[in-house]
């Protein structure tokens, strides 16, 4: 691999992308899908929407621009975010007008788009996915959102996605082979029968869908073609006259070049994303299969040179780039920095026909790897299934991706994730075919529902509050359990009841944020068919039915439960200080959580839970425990809850647990008042199932021994861990053999689920000195061995900041 | 006594290895990065700019303890004894003020350094004894070796020669790599920068290289001390001299440990500034490699 290079045209069109910094939104899918609503109110959702789609297809603007090889823009501007109105306007007619200014998530909106989306909310108010919601969630339900203890703004103002499709089978068929499966059921459609009336609009509509998208191929063929006209330089001219021929191909028939074939994929993930604005739309394992395309031309009739195929690939996770998502103010703090989640995965096993397992790795493994490692961008969100035979050259050659700094490859690890698929009832075929989806969740790519993870969120650290405190919200001072005890009242008699009032109120909130998927979810399945995501999830086509109506072959979903270190660190602190050691008095604690630490005695008395009581990640059973015995009783009530698919057609429709928690740990922080952890009012809370910032003191085996002891297999919606590195950790090639093997004994030993690495920047180190609490762990290699960068002398971290400067 | 554990070290030793460090040291070596370790009993550290003003946690608990008029803790360091210590070791919020040193118990510490069998299993890495001078606590050592044999987890140890012979000895059965300091080779030199006996060392290395499984030498090349091709040539001749001896490391002088002075208030003297002398490390290395009496497996690796 050589990673310290990028072809001109692509260094050229990701510094134009990435300077982008308040890019437009685009309101011509809005308008599109407003008019033909409006003239189809008679028909069922279903065909209004394929009808909009068809519409928009036909009449959205369509462009080639930076000398791109894979082609197709999702909105009129590049880099615009298309609106998607019939999930809401409630925050666009509130925001629109000050989005410019928006901290971090900032859109530049025309005057006249603004017009545009002033002038369409009237018709949506009240018919959109949230309006629908709220006409259907009770009091509580709404009090419950609106304290953000509950969280589901995401699940009902955008679409679903969080899934891999079948790619597989449009390469092996082409949209030809697809719609004449979709007419061979449509001939077996009784309408005599009212299952098959429904059916039939469905399937009508999956027909109109694909048909519009091959013409919408051809419409990006004509346009290739007219720009080849025009163009003057011979080698583009030719690029541009292959691009359309390619496109004319690839709209009906199977793919017959790599070129084709990841063409055919972009398109692919490019309507999806312009039929719903749903996020973590992932490729699945495509190292496996695109590997024959790529083997038969760049290997062996070498029609392309494996630097042209790298390009194909770069401009095609350009286009990711491309892709925009608008969210409200209060959404995008929980995604900061915009994200798409559009997962490739490589690696990881595949079976022969005996059924044995051998290592996936391959040729367009390797060339998958090469070409983000030179690019260096956030998308595709890039993972690596790990498995014990995994290729030790293969995950050198990760390491060396992981020391560019960007933070990729992840990893996901089979040793767990498979046999704890086959157990919940997964065929082995498809558990072996499983990939990452968005981040660090897994499903089956093209047969697995929605989310599987991507639920409602809820904030542990507050329900902790909660049951230390009689059930009063600490932030809002609502109750909404009411419990007998409190550390106010001091009449907790042992630590085994501040557990039994955890148990209570977690139970409470488990039911009531299933109770909110459950409205969110029937909102969708009645309002929002994804039609053409649905053509492309076995066994849609065959039931007749959407994913959300149960068509696809497994469905479990999971939420995502934040704050878990908190809750661990938090209810150890209760059980050493206040109840084994009694230093502290539970009346004490109660004044000082509500003053938040303030004054001399609140610093001293928070500086005493800081340090005097065992914090999860440093391997200590007394607080890793802990954590289990408290998240398994959500985990357990859990199982006592169906999504609204069960018993309709998908194996599953059960939920699992998820830490996978985006950026939520930060407006869930400022959401929550102080912790028994000695955290702050307001600050963050620990993101995913990573220790707290600077609570993990004794390295990485020590946190990976901690995460290890978490219930893992049953947190199938994943077990994320972040962790930090100097780009010195990594210098040598002793050094990066010593993380393969800390990775390998992390999944083989202690089948963890997911692991990735920050290689730190200067910047960090800056902030690390001036606030060393919060980066504890963050490990420097110092000359020939390596420490922790806050237990350095100042002036040996002025040394450490220089060379890693120097190197940078 | 031992002072830490630390996990995931990856640069003395091979593979993944924990390090246990041991408290007490037979040399005083004045550029000593580890000066918490040399007392073979426990040190009271004290950091102010950790200190919470307002706080008198550990005035409360120990007379040997004042602010004076501007606030600032005042430790009276000859007056702090044992009980005072053990009162100390928990008191203070910030840990601004903290005991160094443990009583040491086989079982306990075992039971710690096994929590990364796995790591050391993968990674064909292992336990390291360190310190202070871990042979002067030669039972403890065996016994801990001995345990991590059984387990089958490699021993290295990281010692200055400085001990009886009769201690090394001891756990040299047990001791799958010996990471040993020579830090010079004139014996006056020796004396007036670490305080110890040379002949003493260079006796138990013929001793050793006799025996040892695997033996490295570790040379701190520090400024004023051994830092002349002389110097280093000397000391590369004796490494080559010893039959078992495959590998010489030439550590630079760093002054990493420095602030650790002040946390226990004591002068530091040697040298404020690293070693910064590439030619110096690359033309000792050559000369090693070309050494007649060097035998093809003789390495020598700067920074080990």
């Amino acid at each position: 691999m050589n990673l310290n290079y990028l072809a001109k045209r692509i260094r050229d069109h990701k510094e134009q992308l990435i300077n982008i910094i308040t890019p437009p939104v685009c309101t011509e899918r809005a308008l599109a899908y407003t008019r033909v609503y409006q003239e189809n109110e008679d028909k069922p959702v279903v065909v209004r929407r394929a009808l909009a789609l068809q519409e928009h297809l036909r009449s959205r603007t369509i462009w080639i621009k930076h000398d791109e090889l894979i082609i197709g823009n999702q909105a009129g501007k590049v880099r615009a975010a298309p609106i998607f109105p019939e999930y809401t306007v409630r925050w666009l007619g509130a925001e629109i007008d000050e989005l410019a200014d928006r901290p971090g998530a900032g859109f530049a909106v025309s005057a006249e788009d603004k017009e545009n989306i002033h002038k369409l909310i009237p018709y949506w108010s009240g018919k959109t996915v949230q309006d629908r919601c709220y006409g259907l969630f009770t009091d509580e339900q709404q009090e419950l959102l609106a304290s953000t203890i509950i969280k589901a703004e995401g699940n009902m103002t955008s679409g679903d996605a969080h899934l891999a499709v079948d790619n597989e089978k449009i390469l092996d068929i082409g949209l030809d082979g697809l719609i004449d499966e979709v007419r061979g059921h449509r001939c077996r459609i009784d309408l005599a029968d009212f299952e098959d009336l429904k059916r039939e609009q469905f399937l009508k509509s999956v027909e109109i869908v694909l048909l519009a998208v091959q013409e919408h191929i051809v419409r990006y063929a004509d346009l290739a073609d007219k720009m080849a006209l025009q163009e003057k330089r011979p080698e583009r001219l030719q690029e541009l006259q292959t691009i359309a021929s390619n496109c004319r191909f690839i709209a009906f028939n199977k793919p017959e070049s790599f070129w084709q074939a990841l063409q055919l994929c972009y398109f692919v993930q490019l309507i999806l994303q312009i039929e719903s604005n749903g996020h973590s739309v992932s490729f699945g394992r495509m190292d496996q299969y695109l590997h024959s395309y790529y083997e038969q031309d760049v290997k062996q009739t070498k029609k392309i040179s494996e630097s042209f195929a790298l390009e194909l690939l770069q401009s095609c996770w350009l286009k990711l780039l491309e892709v925009n998502k608008i969210r409200s103010g209060a959404h995008s703090k929980a995604s900061a920095g915009s994200p798409l989640y559009q997962n490739v995965t490589i690696g990881g096993q595949k079976l022969d026909k005996n059924g044995r397992a051998s290592d996936a790795v391959n040729s367009f493994s390797w060339a998958i790897l090469e070409s983000c490692g030179q690019l260096r961008s956030t998308q595709p969100n890039l993972s690596v299934r790990y498995h014990q035979g995994l290729n030790q050259e293969f995950l050198m050659g990760c390491i060396d991706v992981i020391k560019c700094g960007f933070g990729m490859p992840a990893f996901n690890n089979d040793e767990i994730v498979i046999p704890e698929f086959i157990k919940l009832g997964v065929e082995k075929n498809d558990a072996y075919n499983y990939s990452a989806i968005g981040c660090i969740e897994t499903a089956v790519p093209g047969k697995w529902g929605y989310r599987c993870t991507g639920m409602s969120f809820i904030n542990f650290a507050r329900i902790l509050l909660a049951s230390l405190d009689g059930g009063r919200d600490a932030t809002s001072g609502k109750v909404f359990l009411a419990g007998d005890r409190s550390l106010a009242k001091g009449n907790f008699e042992n630590f085994e009841q501040v557990m039994q009032a955890w148990s209570e109120q977690i139970r409470y909130y488990t039911r009531k944020s299933v109770e909110i998927d459950c409205v969110v979810d029937s909102v969708l399945e009645q309002q929002a068919q994804d039609i053409f995501c649905s053509s492309l999830v076995d066994d849609c086509l065959s039931r007749g039915k959407t994913a959300k109506e149960g068509g696809a072959k497994y469905d479990w979903v999971s939420g995502l439960q934040v704050g878990i270190a908190n809750l661990g660190n938090s209810l150890a602190a209760v059980k050493h200080l206040v109840f084994q050691e009694a230093q502290i008095s539970q009346p004490q604690l109660a004044q000082a959580l509500a003053d938040n630490y303030s004054g001399s005695e609140g610093e001293l008395l928070r500086q005493r839970l800081l340090n005097y009581a065992p914090k999860y990640g440093n391997d200590d059973d007394s607080v890793d425990q802990l954590i289990s015995q408290a998240y398994n009783v959500y985990i357990n009530e859990l199982a006592n809850f169906h999504n609204t698919r069960f018993g309709r057609g998908p194996i599953g429709g059960k939920y699992y647990a998820g830490t996978s928690s985006i950026s939520a740990n930060v407006p869930f922080g400022s959401a929550t008042m102080a912790t028994p952890d000695g955290r702050k009012a307001r600050t963050p809370l620990a993101e995913g199932a990573s220790p707290a910032s600077g609570s993990d003191r004794l390295g990485p085996t020590a946190v990976y021994n901690s995460v290890a002891k978490m219930p893992v297999n049953k947190i199938l919606g994943g077990v994320l861990l972040n962790q930090k590195l100097t780009p010195a950790a990594v210098e040598s090639e002793q050094d990066m053999l010593k993380l393969s093997m800390l990775i390998r004994t992390f999944f083989n030993f202690h089948k963890g689920w997911h692991v990735q690495y920050n290689i730190v920047s200067r910047e960090t180190l800056l902030a690390a000195r001036e606030n060393p609490e919060l980066y504890r762990d963050l490990v420097v290699r110092v000359a020939g061995y390596s420490a922790f960068f806050t237990a350095l002398s100042p002036d040996a971290q002025d040394d450490i900041i220089a060379r890693t400067e120097h190197k940078l | 006594m031992y002072f830490n554990i630390q996990r995931f070290s990856t640069h003395d030793g091979d593979g993944i290895r924990s390090i246990l460090f041991l408290k007490g040291c037979t040399l005083a070596c004045s550029w000593c990065q580890n000066p918490e370790s040399r007392s073979e009993k426990r040190s009271l550290l004290f950091d102010p700019s950790l200190c919470l003003s307002g706080c008198s946690a550990c005035l409360e608990v120990s007379s040997a303890i004042t602010r004076d008029h501007t606030d600032a803790v005042i430790i009276n360091r000859p007056a702090v004894n044992e009980l005072y210590l053990d009162r100390l070791k928990t008191v203070c919020p910030t840990k601004a003020l903290s005991v160094c040193g443990e009583q040491a118990h086989t079982d306990l510490l075992c039971e710690q350094l096994l929590k990364d069998k796995p790591f050391y299993i993968q990674s064909d890495g292992g336990v390291t004894f360190s310190g202070g001078e871990p042979l002067m606590q030669a039972e403890l050592v065996r016994d801990i070796a001995q345990r991590m044999h059984q387990e089958g987890i490699n021993t290295a140890v990281e010692t200055c020669m400085h001990v009886p012979w009769k201690n090394i000895e001891s756990v040299l059965p047990y001791i799958d790599c010996w990471l040993t300091d020579l830090k010079h080779t004139d014996a006056q030199k020796f004396k007036l920068w670490a305080k110890g006996s040379l002949s003493r060392i260079k006796n138990n290395f013929q001793r050793l290289a006799k025996q040892a499984k695997r033996l490295v030498i570790r040379v701190p090349v520090v400024p004023g001390f051994n830092d002349t091709r002389a110097e280093l040539q000397e000391i590369v001749d004796f490494a080559v001299s010893l039959e078992s001896c495959s590998e010489l490391h030439l550590l630079p002088y760093h002054t990493l440990g420095s602030n650790k002075y002040n946390l226990l208030d004591i002068k530091y003297l040697c040298s404020d500034k690293p070693l910064n002398n590439p030619e110096l490390l690359a033309d000792a290395q050559l000369y090693a490699q070309n050494h007649p009496l060097s035998r093809k497996q003789f390495t020598v690796k700067i920074r080990g």
